[in-house]
């Protein structure tokens, strides 16, 4: 029988595994590796070896952010111990939600860059125990539907060298806060938020804490609070 | 992050380690892998944006999937560039039609007579092996093979790509694939 040709099989097995099999010869094949463990073990052999390729390309440093982001998206809901929202006073200021309505509407003047909706619009400022403001974001989509918050750091943000400002969700059913990411010291940066916690965005509230340089080594916040606010649709 | 060397052994205990869930394993196995992992996005994808989603999608997926790894089937860093390729060629199929191959995409330094980069690159690793036996192989067969492999592309794309008859490519991929495979059997 033709497919008990190991010669053939080897074939197909190394097409199979560099991607040259396409559309129906792609899934005879998988069909008979399913079935047939002889063509299981030449997909193995096939694998260990074609991939060696891929460690053929020269070697480059990711950076910290891309270990954060994987961090968040596994464990941002993990368990600390360490009950920090309760400290929090999560009185929402008026005069914080005033400020980002005001900075909100003069920042919607200025083009928006065409791959990020945000419409309607949903802002918040994170103010200080003074409601001295920090900083100004922006929540809204990417084209590929993926959440995002476009973020400004305004001049007032208190000095922290070799610190890091870490953002925080803190989910309205009172869990554990949820990491969101490092804001910039100066200038605008980009929050990127995980799937599954855009939707904790809208009725929880945000936090800025102080953290060792790249951000909380818990994964929780383990330094001072000293910003807060809570998004809103103006 | 500074990419730390580890033995196939130390990287084998890692992935085990993080298949029962541990963090710190899983940080350390980052650590080690990450950069010759990123370089695997970098070269599929070129974009940086994307070889850095891809990467993240990945190390989540290694996450999740570090328990079944089975140490007789391949090595881990096999293993762990196995599931960063099919994840960059997914972005890769997805990502619109202009930026699939991008001028530099040719690939044309395996039709190089000089592989020394790669082998330079793959220094301490099983992969050398691999690029030692590709220099068995025809300048456009080695070229074939590596637009396949970092790009995904079927036989009838490649003979578009190398303006080749589809005849001609079948043959060429699939007379490498046997020297590969008679080269990598006396070496292993």
């Amino acid at each position: 029988m033709r497919y008990d040709n190991p010669n053939l099989r080897e074939m197909l097995a190394a097409e199979y595994v560099l991607g040259t099999l396409h559309g129906a010869a792609r899934r005879r094949y998988e069909a008979l590796r399913n079935t047939r463990r002889d063509w299981q073990q030449s997909t193995d052999w096939w694998a260990s070896r074609i991939n060696l390729l891929g460690l053929t390309v020269t070697s480059v440093n990711p950076a910290a952010k891309v270990w954060r982001g994987i961090e968040n998206r596994l464990f941002a809901n993990g368990k600390s111990g360490f009950n920090w929202w309760r400290a929090l006073a999560l009185g929402s200021s008026s005069l914080a939600i005033a400020l980002a309505i005001f900075i909100a509407s003069n920042l919607l003047k200025a083009p928006a860059p065409p791959v990020f909706i945000n419409s309607p619009a949903t802002v918040a400022l994170l103010a200080n125990d003074e409601a001295k403001p920090g900083w100004i974001l922006s929540l809204g989509k990417t084209r590929s539907g993926k959440t995002e918050m476009r973020v400004t750091a305004l001049a007032s943000i208190a000095k922290a060298p070799g610190k890091s400002f870490e953002l925080w969700v803190l989910p309205a059913d009172k869990s554990k806060p949820i990491s969101l990411g490092l804001l910039p010291k100066q200038g605008n940066g980009t929050v990127h938020v995980a799937d599954k916690v855009a939707p904790m965005l809208a009725n929880g509230g945000l936090a800025v804490s102080l953290e060792p340089e790249g951000g909380s080594p818990t994964g929780q916040p383990t330094g001072a609070v000293l910003y807060q606010g809570k998004l809103t649709q103006i | 992050m500074a990419t730390t060397q580890l033995s196939p052994a130390d990287l084998e205990l890692l992935i085990a380690r993080t298949g029962q869930g541990d963090r710190r394993a899983f940080e350390s196995l980052y650590k080690a892998t990450s950069a010759k992992l990123f370089g695997l996005c970098l070269r599929i994808l070129v974009r940086r944006d994307l070889a850095e989603e891809a990467l993240q999608d990945a190390f989540v997926n290694i996450w999740h999937h570090a328990a079944g790894y089975r140490p007789e089937k391949a090595a881990v860093m096999t293993w762990m560039a196995t599931i960063v390729r099919n994840r960059c060629l997914d972005l890769l199929r997805a990502a619109p039609a202009e930026k699939q191959l991008g001028e530099d995409q040719s690939f044309d330094e395996w039709a190089s007579e000089d592989l020394g980069p790669m082998e330079t690159a793959a220094a301490d690793s099983e992969a050398r092996v691999l690029v030692e036996c590709m220099r068995q192989l025809a300048p456009l067969q080695r070229q074939a093979i590596a637009l396949s492999y970092f790009h995904g592309l079927a036989h009838e794309q490649l003979a578009q790509q190398l303006t080749q008859p589809l005849g001609t490519i079948k043959t060429w991929i699939r007379r490498g694939l046997q020297v590969l495979k008679n080269c990598i059997g006396t070496i292993n």
